[in-house]
């Protein structure tokens, strides 16, 4: 199946295909998909990564099954594994809602896409058309074009949502397209982890979208765990707007797919704005990461960080693309970057390429990149008290990334993120 | 009495340089032996040797420990049966706390040893009763092992881990270079407080300063590879004052590293 019949085919598999603007939105996209087509590694951003594996699955997008967001049905039965103990849980099988959000606090709606556009489109009247970022790219369009579902988190100003949002997305076949939102209103404060687990061994896609709005002094913290199958493919792009005083914290744990390519564009759009993005990758095998980041310092007196640390085994391929813009006359303002990767064989590669492109004087930038081997003489000193080398390489891996585990300031979450690399370290 | 170390005839090399040429050394139980030599006679191949590191190739002669093979140990077999070698350079690790290496170690050799491993509580009770003769502040607990300690807190973090690991031979390594004088005492005292009738030291030095502190009970002079002389605690004193002049000239006219 192919684009040539988006409409005959491809269309009339998504969710509220009678409202007309969206329709309009996906052929457009759609149209452009097909002028456009996946980009190559001539492209300087995709020369790291090469796409050829998911053209196959692109358009394997099944039927949608209008009574998918009355999901709640299935709660009680649900048995999707949860990573925290305590969350406001919603679970998407294979790009569909299957269990949606309970007991939700005063001033948070969570639903999924297609319930929205169902029940209340008007919520993404400011949103149609996507952030300006990413509109354009080949991936995010074709995600446009073919998304089915995903979830909307909207918080009223001033709301703080005490527990954390878990939402999994656990895929096992074809494509999954989710489009998530988050729109947080004037210093309101949530946590939302997003989980995506495979669940075979198929060489399934997910190109997920999520665009997340954070109003004057909103703090948002999101954190992605990515286990997707061993056979996967796994696209995400991010994108996200921060107006004055608003603070975003993203993490990512890169531990499943076969090839993984994560983007963030951050906007920095007020002054205040903060943005702290940070993420750990670990490899074997042939995996494939690439961490692409373009953080843009639109106005003066804006914060951000970034510390990328991975560790590679076997064949492995990670990519670091780290970008700092910093625009004119966006004076005092501070970005910083660190990328650093532990090579646990000769076998195994990184490419690393921070970038910064500062166009005001007042500013205060760093970027630093590092590859390396483990610690020859802290393996010995380690082993020499007794630890035996399986603990002792352990131990310095779990070094090697903790400083950038330490960002994650959600007890929980971080407890959750240790334990799955400690099991990464140890299997 | 046993002996708790027989070396015979050691050869070993290090990037294909024979360093050690015929090393003959035993050590009996209890007692503290000081290996004295100038620079470059061997003396910390001989302390990584006995502990395993990699890119210390022994060619040939043998070291028996407590009656066992040494070379059939791994690095941290070696550990678990008792060698503790003090480093001259003791290697930081950032990232990895004190504490948790301190226990993460115990454990290991306890539990090789075949005996209980301590939970948080037992450890840190075990932990202060050192801590606190050796000077070592909390705030040293919680930094990275080593990172920004000082020369002296280096060396006393080597001797706690001694203390606690209870080793049966302790090799020190140039436990002296770095310290003043005050430090110095800090560290020998440490060291002196281990001594006992089961538990055997070799004390590596370059200087006589440390055997004031520590008084061995044989000293030898490594020179070229291998022991070139063995006395009492005089002779220590007497190479002070001659210096390491009658043992420079190199026998075949190798460099050892």
């Amino acid at each position: 199946m192919t684009l040539e019949n988006y409409q005959a085919q491809l269309a009339q598999n998504l969710p509220q295909t009678d409202l007309p603007w969206l329709a309009d939105l996906r052929q457009g996209a759609a149209d452009r998909f097909a002028s456009i087509g996946l980009p190559d590694r001539k492209v300087e951003a995709w020369r790291y990564t090469n796409l050829k594996p998911i053209q196959a699955r692109l358009f394997e997008v099944g039927p949608f099954e209008a009574d998918t967001f009355q999901a709640d049905r299935v709660r009680a039965g649900d048995t999707t594994p949860a990573l925290l103990s305590d969350s406001h849980r919603m679970v998407f099988s294979d790009g569909l809602l299957i269990a949606g959000a309970q007991d939700l606090p005063d001033g948070v709606s969570l639903k999924g896409m297609a319930q929205v556009l169902a029940e209340d489109p008007e919520i993404l009247t400011d949103h149609k058309q996507g952030i300006g970022a990413i509109r354009d790219l080949p991936l995010p369009t074709l995600n446009r074009a073919l998304s089915r579902d995903g979830y909307v988190l909207v918080l009223e100003p001033g709301v703080i949502v005490a527990q954390a949002i878990e939402i999994l997305f656990q895929s096992s076949t074809g494509a999954a397209y989710p489009r998530n939102l988050i729109l947080a209103g004037a210093g309101a404060q949530v946590s939302v982890v997003e989980h995506y687990l495979g669940t075979s061994e198929d060489d399934y896609l997910v190109n997920g979208v999520t665009e997340v709005h954070a109003a004057t002094g909103a703090h948002i913290k999101r954190y992605k765990i990515q286990r997707d199958g061993p056979g996967a493919s796994h696209i995400a792009t991010l994108a996200g707007q921060l107006e004055a005083d608003a603070r975003f914290e993203n993490f990512d744990l890169n531990l499943g797919a076969k090839l993984a390519r994560s983007e963030i564009h951050m906007a920095l759009q007020g002054h205040g704005a903060d943005a702290s993005l940070n993420g750990v990758y670990l490899l074997r095998d042939k995996q494939h990461c690439d961490n692409a980041i373009l953080m843009d310092h639109v106005v003066g007196a804006t914060n951000s960080h970034q510390d990328y640390r991975g560790i590679l085994d076997d064949k492995a391929h990670g990519v670091f693309q780290g970008k700092i813009t910093v625009q004119p006359d966006a004076q005092g303002i501070e970005g910083h970057q660190l990328n650093k990767t532990l090579l646990l064989s000769d076998t195994a590669e990184i490419d690393s390429k921070p970038e910064l492109e500062i166009r005001a004087d007042d500013v205060k930038c760093s970027h630093g990149a590092t590859a390396g081997e483990l610690d020859e003489a802290g393996l010995f000193y380690l082993r020499s008290r007794g630890i035996p080398e399986a603990e002792a390489r352990q131990l310095l891996m779990a070094a090697f990334i903790v400083e950038t585990l330490g960002h994650i300031d959600d007890e929980a979450i971080r407890d959750v993120m240790d334990g799955l690399v400690t099991d990464w370290m140890a299997s | 009495m046993t002996n708790m170390l027989e070396i015979k005839d050691l050869h070993a090399e290090v990037g294909g340089t024979e360093i050690l040429k015929g090393l003959s050394l035993t050590i009996g139980e209890g007692e503290v032996h000081a290996i004295m030599g100038p620079n470059g006679a061997g003396k910390s191949t001989l302390s990584y040797v006995l502990s395993g590191r990699d890119g210390y190739e022994v060619t040939s002669g043998s070291i028996t420990y407590r009656g066992q093979d040494l070379f059939e140990l791994a690095i941290e077999e070696r550990a678990a049966a008792g060698i503790f070698l003090g480093f001259q350079y003791p290697v930081e690790l950032p990232g990895v706390s004190s504490t948790t290496f301190l226990k993460t170690a115990l454990n290991a050799v306890l539990r090789q040893r075949g005996e209980d491993e301590l939970d948080a509580v037992q450890f840190m009770k075990r932990l202060r009763v050192h801590t606190k003769s050796l000077n070592i502040s909390d705030d040293m607990l919680r930094r990275g092992v080593n990172v920004g300690f000082s020369g002296g807190e280096k060396k006393r973090n080597e001797i706690l881990q001694m203390a606690l690991l209870e080793p049966y031979l302790a090799v020190l390594d140039e436990t002296d270079s770095g310290l003043d004088i005050d430090a110095l005492k800090v560290v020998a005292d440490g060291v002196n407080a281990l001594r006992g009738p089961t538990r055997s030291m070799l004390v590596i030095t370059h200087y006589q300063r440390l055997l004031d502190y520590i008084v061995p009970d044989f000293v030898h002079v490594l020179a070229h590879g291998r022991i070139a002389r063995t006395g009492g605690k005089e002779l220590a004193l007497e190479l002070e004052e001659k210096g390491y002049g009658e043992f420079a000239d190199a026998p075949h006219g190798s460099e050892a590293a």
